[in-house]
Protein backbone atom coordinates (compact mmCIF):
# COMPACT_ATOMS: atom_id res chain seq x y z
CA UNK A 1 0.00 0.00 0.00
CA UNK A 2 1.08 3.30 -0.65
CA UNK A 3 2.29 5.86 1.51
CA UNK A 4 -0.68 8.13 0.72
CA UNK A 5 -3.34 5.10 1.31
CA UNK A 6 -2.20 4.26 4.13
CA UNK A 7 -2.41 7.84 5.44
CA UNK A 8 -5.62 7.99 4.30
CA UNK A 9 -7.03 4.92 5.69
CA UNK A 10 -5.92 5.90 9.25
CA UNK A 11 -7.88 8.67 9.16
CA UNK A 12 -11.10 7.18 7.95
CA UNK A 13 -13.78 7.88 9.82
CA UNK A 14 -16.34 6.44 7.17
CA UNK A 15 -18.45 2.95 7.46
CA UNK A 16 -18.16 2.24 3.84
CA UNK A 17 -15.94 4.38 2.21
CA UNK A 18 -12.59 3.87 1.45
CA UNK A 19 -12.06 1.01 3.63
CA UNK A 20 -11.53 -0.99 0.21
CA UNK A 21 -9.04 1.02 -1.44
CA UNK A 22 -6.63 0.33 -4.46
CA UNK A 23 -4.24 2.80 -5.11
CA UNK A 24 -1.81 3.68 -8.36
CA UNK A 25 1.32 5.06 -9.29
CA UNK A 26 -0.18 5.71 -12.58
CA UNK A 27 -3.38 4.08 -14.39
CA UNK A 28 -5.22 4.43 -17.50
CA UNK A 29 -8.01 5.96 -16.09
CA UNK A 30 -9.84 5.68 -12.06
CA UNK A 31 -13.06 4.62 -13.95
CA UNK A 32 -12.00 2.12 -16.06
CA UNK A 33 -10.72 -0.02 -12.95
CA UNK A 34 -13.55 1.37 -10.77
CA UNK A 35 -15.51 -0.26 -13.37
CA UNK A 36 -13.87 -3.54 -14.00
CA UNK A 37 -13.71 -4.04 -9.77
CA UNK A 38 -17.47 -3.10 -9.89
CA UNK A 39 -18.48 -5.99 -12.46
CA UNK A 40 -15.61 -8.12 -10.24
CA UNK A 41 -18.45 -7.28 -7.19
CA UNK A 42 -16.17 -4.59 -5.48
CA UNK A 43 -18.70 -3.50 -2.43
CA UNK A 44 -20.30 -0.09 -2.53
CA UNK A 45 -17.57 2.85 -1.40
CA UNK A 46 -14.92 0.81 -2.78
CA UNK A 47 -12.14 3.49 -4.14
CA UNK A 48 -9.71 3.48 -6.45
CA UNK A 49 -6.84 6.35 -6.19
CA UNK A 50 -4.32 7.07 -8.65
CA UNK A 51 -1.64 9.85 -8.76
CA UNK A 52 -1.54 9.93 -12.15
CA UNK A 53 -4.12 8.60 -15.21
CA UNK A 54 -2.33 8.73 -18.75
CA UNK A 55 -6.06 8.17 -20.05
CA UNK A 56 -8.34 10.30 -17.63
CA UNK A 57 -11.58 10.65 -19.29
CA UNK A 58 -13.46 13.99 -18.92
CA UNK A 59 -17.03 14.25 -20.35
CA UNK A 60 -17.21 13.22 -24.03
CA UNK A 61 -13.99 11.67 -24.44
CA UNK A 62 -12.13 14.72 -22.93
CA UNK A 63 -8.67 14.49 -21.64
CA UNK A 64 -8.44 15.33 -17.91
CA UNK A 65 -5.01 16.97 -17.18
CA UNK A 66 -3.61 16.31 -13.76
CA UNK A 67 -0.04 16.73 -12.31
CA UNK A 68 1.46 13.61 -11.04
CA UNK A 69 1.36 13.70 -7.05
CA UNK A 70 -0.34 16.54 -6.57
CA UNK A 71 -3.87 16.39 -6.94
CA UNK A 72 -6.70 13.83 -5.85
CA UNK A 73 -7.98 11.84 -8.47
CA UNK A 74 -10.16 8.48 -7.50
CA UNK A 75 -13.24 6.74 -8.65
CA UNK A 76 -16.03 5.18 -5.97
CA UNK A 77 -18.19 2.38 -6.63
CA UNK A 78 -21.50 3.36 -5.58
CA UNK A 79 -24.63 0.84 -5.84
CA UNK A 80 -27.67 3.28 -5.54
CA UNK A 81 -31.11 2.56 -4.72
CA UNK A 82 -32.43 5.02 -7.12
CA UNK A 83 -35.32 4.74 -9.76
CA UNK A 84 -33.17 5.17 -13.12
CA UNK A 85 -34.83 8.61 -13.66
CA UNK A 86 -33.31 10.32 -10.59
CA UNK A 87 -29.78 8.47 -11.08
CA UNK A 88 -29.00 12.82 -11.28
CA UNK A 89 -29.06 13.14 -7.56
CA UNK A 90 -26.27 11.10 -7.40
CA UNK A 91 -24.08 14.28 -9.48
CA UNK A 92 -26.11 16.50 -7.53
CA UNK A 93 -24.78 15.17 -4.18
CA UNK A 94 -21.62 14.33 -4.90
CA UNK A 95 -21.15 18.23 -5.89
CA UNK A 96 -22.57 19.39 -2.60
CA UNK A 97 -20.20 16.57 -0.97
CA UNK A 98 -17.31 18.06 -2.35
CA UNK A 99 -18.28 21.87 -1.52
CA UNK A 100 -18.75 20.40 2.19
CA UNK A 101 -15.21 19.03 2.13
CA UNK A 102 -13.50 21.70 0.78
CA UNK A 103 -15.21 24.55 2.75
CA UNK A 104 -14.54 22.17 6.06
CA UNK A 105 -10.63 22.74 4.92
CA UNK A 106 -11.21 26.42 4.46
CA UNK A 107 -14.10 28.29 5.05
CA UNK A 108 -12.95 31.39 3.45
CA UNK A 109 -12.91 29.25 0.00
CA UNK A 110 -15.08 31.10 -2.90
CA UNK A 111 -16.77 27.83 -3.62
CA UNK A 112 -19.75 27.60 -6.64
CA UNK A 113 -21.00 24.67 -8.23
CA UNK A 114 -21.48 25.17 -11.93
CA UNK A 115 -24.44 22.80 -13.29
CA UNK A 116 -24.41 20.00 -13.36
CA UNK A 117 -21.20 18.88 -11.28
CA UNK A 118 -18.18 21.39 -12.07
CA UNK A 119 -16.82 22.70 -8.68
CA UNK A 120 -15.75 26.44 -9.23
CA UNK A 121 -13.29 28.64 -6.70
CA UNK A 122 -13.21 32.62 -7.57
CA UNK A 123 -15.23 31.77 -10.77
CA UNK A 124 -12.53 28.42 -12.22
CA UNK A 125 -13.02 24.77 -12.16
CA UNK A 126 -10.80 23.11 -9.58
CA UNK A 127 -12.84 19.86 -9.53
CA UNK A 128 -14.58 17.86 -12.37
CA UNK A 129 -16.48 14.41 -11.90
CA UNK A 130 -17.67 12.21 -14.57
CA UNK A 131 -19.97 9.33 -13.51
CA UNK A 132 -20.28 6.35 -15.73
CA UNK A 133 -22.77 3.47 -15.11
CA UNK A 134 -23.97 0.47 -17.12
CA UNK A 135 -27.82 -0.16 -18.05
CA UNK A 136 -29.90 -2.62 -19.23
CA UNK A 137 -27.99 -6.28 -18.03
CA UNK A 138 -31.17 -6.65 -15.75
CA UNK A 139 -28.21 -6.14 -12.74
CA UNK A 140 -28.77 -3.82 -9.88
CA UNK A 141 -27.33 -0.34 -11.03
CA UNK A 142 -23.63 0.43 -10.55
CA UNK A 143 -22.41 4.02 -11.20
CA UNK A 144 -18.77 4.96 -10.69
CA UNK A 145 -18.36 8.44 -9.60
CA UNK A 146 -15.24 9.68 -10.61
CA UNK A 147 -13.72 12.87 -9.00
CA UNK A 148 -10.41 14.84 -9.83
CA UNK A 149 -9.80 17.39 -7.53
CA UNK A 150 -6.61 20.06 -8.32
CA UNK A 151 -5.01 20.26 -4.75
CA UNK A 152 -1.35 21.56 -4.95
CA UNK A 153 -0.82 22.05 -8.73
CA UNK A 154 0.22 25.36 -9.64
CA UNK A 155 0.73 25.09 -13.24
CA UNK A 156 -2.19 24.20 -15.99
CA UNK A 157 -1.13 23.84 -19.51
CA UNK A 158 -1.66 26.92 -21.69
CA UNK A 159 -5.28 25.94 -23.29
CA UNK A 160 -6.41 25.11 -19.24
CA UNK A 161 -4.71 27.91 -17.85
CA UNK A 162 -6.96 30.60 -18.17
CA UNK A 163 -10.20 28.39 -16.45
CA UNK A 164 -8.70 26.07 -14.22
CA UNK A 165 -7.46 26.85 -10.85
CA UNK A 166 -5.91 24.53 -7.30
CA UNK A 167 -6.92 24.48 -3.55
CA UNK A 168 -3.24 26.19 -3.54
CA UNK A 169 -3.70 28.80 -5.81
CA UNK A 170 -6.75 30.21 -4.01
CA UNK A 171 -5.65 29.26 -0.10
CA UNK A 172 -1.81 30.39 -1.10
CA UNK A 173 -0.69 27.19 0.63
CA UNK A 174 -0.54 23.12 -0.21
CA UNK A 175 -3.07 21.53 1.42
CA UNK A 176 -1.86 17.81 2.95
CA UNK A 177 -3.85 15.40 0.18
CA UNK A 178 -4.86 12.23 3.29
CA UNK A 179 -6.73 14.48 5.51
CA UNK A 180 -8.61 15.78 2.80
CA UNK A 181 -9.26 12.77 0.98
CA UNK A 182 -10.58 11.73 4.69
CA UNK A 183 -13.43 14.36 4.84
CA UNK A 184 -14.50 13.90 0.75
CA UNK A 185 -15.18 10.22 1.54
CA UNK A 186 -17.14 11.29 5.30
CA UNK A 187 -18.86 14.06 3.00
CA UNK A 188 -19.46 11.65 -0.12
CA UNK A 189 -20.93 8.97 2.50
CA UNK A 190 -22.86 11.23 4.52
CA UNK A 191 -24.62 13.15 1.63
CA UNK A 192 -24.82 10.15 -0.25
CA UNK A 193 -26.98 8.55 2.16
CA UNK A 194 -28.93 11.73 2.84
CA UNK A 195 -29.54 11.06 -1.43
CA UNK A 196 -32.24 7.94 -0.63
CA UNK A 197 -33.75 9.65 2.76
CA UNK A 198 -34.25 13.68 1.34
CA UNK A 199 -33.26 14.21 -1.95
CA UNK A 200 -35.13 17.65 -1.82
CA UNK A 201 -32.61 18.59 0.74
CA UNK A 202 -30.06 17.68 -1.23
CA UNK A 203 -31.20 20.29 -4.15
CA UNK A 204 -31.96 22.79 -1.68
CA UNK A 205 -28.15 22.38 -0.78
CA UNK A 206 -27.24 22.51 -4.02
CA UNK A 207 -28.77 25.59 -5.21
CA UNK A 208 -27.35 27.64 -2.24
CA UNK A 209 -24.15 26.63 -3.99
CA UNK A 210 -25.18 27.27 -7.46
CA UNK A 211 -23.70 29.77 -9.87
CA UNK A 212 -26.05 30.14 -11.92
CA UNK A 213 -29.44 30.49 -10.31
CA UNK A 214 -31.54 33.45 -11.23
CA UNK A 215 -28.95 34.37 -13.85
CA UNK A 216 -29.09 34.14 -18.06
CA UNK A 217 -27.72 31.16 -18.88
CA UNK A 218 -27.25 29.39 -22.07
CA UNK A 219 -27.37 25.39 -22.52
CA UNK A 220 -25.06 25.09 -25.87
CA UNK A 221 -27.00 21.58 -26.21
CA UNK A 222 -28.38 19.75 -28.57
CA UNK A 223 -30.47 21.32 -28.79
CA UNK A 224 -28.65 25.05 -27.87
CA UNK A 225 -31.39 26.89 -25.06
CA UNK A 226 -30.85 30.31 -23.17
CA UNK A 227 -33.07 30.83 -20.44
CA UNK A 228 -33.13 31.67 -16.58
CA UNK A 229 -31.29 29.24 -14.42
CA UNK A 230 -35.07 28.18 -12.21
CA UNK A 231 -32.94 25.65 -9.80
CA UNK A 232 -32.78 22.49 -10.30
CA UNK A 233 -35.32 19.19 -10.05
CA UNK A 234 -34.67 16.25 -7.78
CA UNK A 235 -33.84 13.44 -10.84
CA UNK A 236 -30.80 16.09 -11.22
CA UNK A 237 -32.25 18.19 -14.26
CA UNK A 238 -31.50 21.88 -14.68
CA UNK A 239 -34.75 24.21 -14.60
CA UNK A 240 -34.89 26.94 -17.32
CA UNK A 241 -37.37 29.28 -17.71
CA UNK A 242 -37.36 29.87 -21.01
CA UNK A 243 -39.86 32.05 -23.28
CA UNK A 244 -41.63 28.98 -24.51
CA UNK A 245 -41.68 28.01 -20.80
CA UNK A 246 -40.04 26.32 -18.02
CA UNK A 247 -37.81 23.64 -19.70
CA UNK A 248 -35.75 20.89 -17.60
CA UNK A 249 -32.07 20.22 -19.15
CA UNK A 250 -30.84 16.73 -18.39
CA UNK A 251 -27.47 17.61 -20.25
CA UNK A 252 -24.87 19.82 -22.05
CA UNK A 253 -22.07 22.18 -21.44
CA UNK A 254 -23.60 25.64 -19.45
CA UNK A 255 -22.01 29.14 -19.98
CA UNK A 256 -23.04 32.01 -18.23
CA UNK A 257 -24.90 34.30 -21.13
CA UNK A 258 -25.17 37.36 -19.99
CA UNK A 259 -23.69 38.93 -16.60
CA UNK A 260 -25.58 39.53 -13.72
CA UNK A 261 -27.92 42.88 -13.26
CA UNK B 1 -64.28 -19.05 -20.97
CA UNK B 2 -63.13 -16.42 -19.00
CA UNK B 3 -61.80 -13.39 -21.30
CA UNK B 4 -59.50 -10.99 -20.45
CA UNK B 5 -61.69 -7.41 -20.49
CA UNK B 6 -58.80 -4.21 -22.12
CA UNK B 7 -60.74 -1.98 -19.39
CA UNK B 8 -59.69 -5.04 -16.10
CA UNK B 9 -56.26 -4.70 -17.63
CA UNK B 10 -56.13 -0.94 -17.57
CA UNK B 11 -57.19 -0.47 -14.54
CA UNK B 12 -54.42 -2.94 -13.32
CA UNK B 13 -52.07 -0.42 -14.95
CA UNK B 14 -53.63 1.98 -13.68
CA UNK B 15 -52.95 0.85 -9.78
CA UNK B 16 -49.47 -0.40 -10.84
CA UNK B 17 -48.39 2.86 -12.03
CA UNK B 18 -50.01 4.69 -9.13
CA UNK B 19 -48.29 2.79 -6.29
CA UNK B 20 -45.75 2.83 -7.64
CA UNK B 21 -44.56 -1.13 -7.35
CA UNK B 22 -42.80 -2.77 -9.10
CA UNK B 23 -45.27 -5.78 -9.84
CA UNK B 24 -49.15 -6.57 -9.04
CA UNK B 25 -50.28 -10.20 -10.21
CA UNK B 26 -54.05 -11.30 -9.84
CA UNK B 27 -55.59 -14.85 -11.30
CA UNK B 28 -58.60 -15.70 -11.75
CA UNK B 29 -60.30 -18.61 -13.75
CA UNK B 30 -57.21 -20.33 -14.23
CA UNK B 31 -55.62 -16.85 -16.49
CA UNK B 32 -53.13 -15.10 -14.36
CA UNK B 33 -52.37 -11.41 -15.21
CA UNK B 34 -49.20 -9.98 -13.86
CA UNK B 35 -47.95 -6.08 -14.25
CA UNK B 36 -44.71 -5.47 -14.34
CA UNK B 37 -42.87 -2.13 -14.18
CA UNK B 38 -39.95 -2.25 -16.97
CA UNK B 39 -38.70 -0.09 -19.70
CA UNK B 40 -38.31 -2.91 -22.15
CA UNK B 41 -40.66 -4.53 -24.51
CA UNK B 42 -42.62 -7.52 -23.49
CA UNK B 43 -44.14 -9.80 -25.35
CA UNK B 44 -47.88 -10.80 -25.08
CA UNK B 45 -48.04 -14.51 -24.55
CA UNK B 46 -51.94 -15.76 -24.53
CA UNK B 47 -54.20 -17.99 -26.18
CA UNK B 48 -56.69 -15.20 -26.09
CA UNK B 49 -55.09 -11.91 -27.53
CA UNK B 50 -53.24 -11.64 -30.60
CA UNK B 51 -49.91 -10.97 -30.19
CA UNK B 52 -49.05 -7.59 -31.03
CA UNK B 53 -45.61 -6.66 -30.84
CA UNK B 54 -44.56 -2.80 -29.07
CA UNK B 55 -44.96 -0.33 -31.49
CA UNK B 56 -41.62 1.46 -33.09
CA UNK B 57 -43.20 5.14 -31.81
CA UNK B 58 -44.68 5.67 -28.48
CA UNK B 59 -48.31 6.60 -29.29
CA UNK B 60 -48.29 8.21 -25.74
CA UNK B 61 -52.21 7.89 -24.43
CA UNK B 62 -53.39 6.19 -21.30
CA UNK B 63 -50.66 4.08 -20.45
CA UNK B 64 -47.92 4.77 -18.56
CA UNK B 65 -44.79 4.39 -20.25
CA UNK B 66 -43.08 1.45 -18.69
CA UNK B 67 -45.82 -0.12 -17.71
CA UNK B 68 -46.33 -3.46 -19.93
CA UNK B 69 -49.32 -5.83 -19.41
CA UNK B 70 -47.81 -9.51 -19.68
CA UNK B 71 -50.05 -12.40 -19.34
CA UNK B 72 -48.97 -15.81 -18.81
CA UNK B 73 -51.62 -18.42 -18.91
CA UNK B 74 -51.47 -20.78 -15.32
CA UNK B 75 -51.13 -24.51 -15.36
CA UNK B 76 -55.11 -25.03 -15.30
CA UNK B 77 -55.78 -23.72 -18.95
CA UNK B 78 -52.18 -24.12 -20.13
CA UNK B 79 -51.88 -25.00 -23.85
CA UNK B 80 -49.66 -25.32 -25.99
CA UNK B 81 -47.83 -21.41 -26.34
CA UNK B 82 -49.04 -20.04 -29.85
CA UNK B 83 -46.39 -18.97 -32.23
CA UNK B 84 -45.97 -15.55 -32.17
CA UNK B 85 -48.16 -13.84 -35.55
CA UNK B 86 -46.44 -11.90 -38.03
CA UNK B 87 -47.54 -8.15 -37.99
CA UNK B 88 -49.84 -6.79 -40.37
CA UNK B 89 -48.22 -5.54 -43.29
CA UNK B 90 -46.34 -2.07 -42.95
CA UNK B 91 -47.47 -2.29 -39.61
CA UNK B 92 -43.75 -2.11 -37.27
CA UNK B 93 -40.73 -3.46 -37.57
CA UNK B 94 -39.92 -7.55 -36.35
CA UNK B 95 -37.33 -7.46 -33.75
CA UNK B 96 -37.07 -6.47 -30.22
CA UNK B 97 -36.96 -2.50 -30.12
CA UNK B 98 -34.46 -1.19 -27.77
CA UNK B 99 -35.99 1.91 -25.42
CA UNK B 100 -34.10 4.76 -23.66
CA UNK B 101 -34.22 3.57 -20.23
CA UNK B 102 -33.74 7.32 -19.09
CA UNK B 103 -34.15 10.79 -20.52
CA UNK B 104 -30.62 12.27 -21.60
CA UNK B 105 -28.29 12.84 -25.03
CA UNK B 106 -27.85 10.02 -27.40
CA UNK B 107 -24.56 9.32 -28.13
CA UNK B 108 -23.31 6.37 -30.57
CA UNK B 109 -19.83 6.35 -29.35
CA UNK B 110 -17.96 7.16 -26.14
CA UNK B 111 -15.68 10.03 -27.99
CA UNK B 112 -16.04 11.85 -30.82
CA UNK B 113 -13.14 11.12 -32.23
CA UNK B 114 -13.90 6.87 -31.70
CA UNK B 115 -15.56 4.27 -33.78
CA UNK B 116 -19.83 3.61 -32.92
CA UNK B 117 -20.48 1.54 -30.62
CA UNK B 118 -22.86 -0.72 -33.53
CA UNK B 119 -24.26 0.32 -37.14
CA UNK B 120 -27.10 -1.04 -39.17
CA UNK B 121 -26.30 -4.65 -39.38
CA UNK B 122 -23.58 -5.11 -36.78
CA UNK B 123 -24.24 -8.53 -34.76
CA UNK B 124 -24.73 -7.83 -30.86
CA UNK B 125 -24.29 -10.25 -27.91
CA UNK B 126 -26.03 -10.01 -24.84
CA UNK B 127 -24.43 -7.72 -22.48
CA UNK B 128 -22.50 -5.56 -25.62
CA UNK B 129 -22.75 -1.75 -25.59
CA UNK B 130 -25.13 0.11 -28.22
CA UNK B 131 -24.80 3.61 -27.26
CA UNK B 132 -24.58 6.02 -24.50
CA UNK B 133 -27.39 8.45 -23.40
CA UNK B 134 -25.79 11.12 -20.83
CA UNK B 135 -27.75 12.85 -17.99
CA UNK B 136 -26.14 15.09 -15.94
CA UNK B 137 -22.98 14.25 -16.99
CA UNK B 138 -23.68 10.90 -16.03
CA UNK B 139 -22.31 8.27 -18.95
CA UNK B 140 -24.94 5.55 -18.79
CA UNK B 141 -23.81 3.00 -20.97
CA UNK B 142 -27.20 0.77 -22.80
CA UNK B 143 -26.32 -2.82 -23.29
CA UNK B 144 -27.95 -4.65 -25.22
CA UNK B 145 -30.25 -7.58 -23.58
CA UNK B 146 -30.67 -9.93 -26.41
CA UNK B 147 -28.45 -11.38 -29.25
CA UNK B 148 -29.53 -10.02 -33.03
CA UNK B 149 -28.45 -8.17 -35.72
CA UNK B 150 -29.04 -4.50 -35.78
CA UNK B 151 -31.96 -3.53 -38.21
CA UNK B 152 -32.46 0.19 -37.57
CA UNK B 153 -31.25 2.54 -35.96
CA UNK B 154 -33.76 5.01 -34.57
CA UNK B 155 -31.60 8.25 -33.39
CA UNK B 156 -29.31 10.55 -35.02
CA UNK B 157 -26.02 10.32 -32.96
CA UNK B 158 -26.29 13.92 -30.21
CA UNK B 159 -29.76 13.60 -30.01
CA UNK B 160 -31.89 14.37 -26.96
CA UNK B 161 -33.96 11.67 -26.59
CA UNK B 162 -36.91 11.00 -23.90
CA UNK B 163 -37.88 8.04 -22.03
CA UNK B 164 -39.34 5.07 -23.55
CA UNK B 165 -38.20 6.29 -26.68
CA UNK B 166 -37.16 3.29 -29.12
CA UNK B 167 -33.30 3.43 -29.96
CA UNK B 168 -32.67 0.29 -32.03
CA UNK B 169 -34.62 -2.31 -33.54
CA UNK B 170 -32.74 -5.95 -33.00
CA UNK B 171 -33.84 -8.91 -34.93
Amino acid sequence: MSTLAAEIQALLTTQQFGRALRTYTEVDSTNAQALAWAEAGAAQGSVVLAEYQHRGRGRLGRRWEAAPGLNLLFSIVLRPRLELSHLGLITLSASVAVVDALQQTDAALPVAVKWPNDIMLAGRKCCGMLLESSLGTGDATVVVLGIGLNVNQRIFPPALEPHATSMLLEMGRPVPRAPLMARMLASLERRLATMHQRPAGICSDYMRHMQSLGLTVHVKGPPPVTGTALGVATTGALRLRTPAGERLIHAGDLELAIAPA
Amino acid sequence: MFRLGLARIRALIKVAAESGVAEVEIEEKGVRILVRQQAQPVVLQTPYMPVVPPPVTHAGGPTPPGYMPQIVPTQANAQPAPKAETPQEGSVPQGTVVRAPIVGTFFRRSAPDAAPYVEVGSMVAVGDTLCIIEAMKNMNEIDSEVAGTIKEILVQDAEAVSYDQPLFVIT
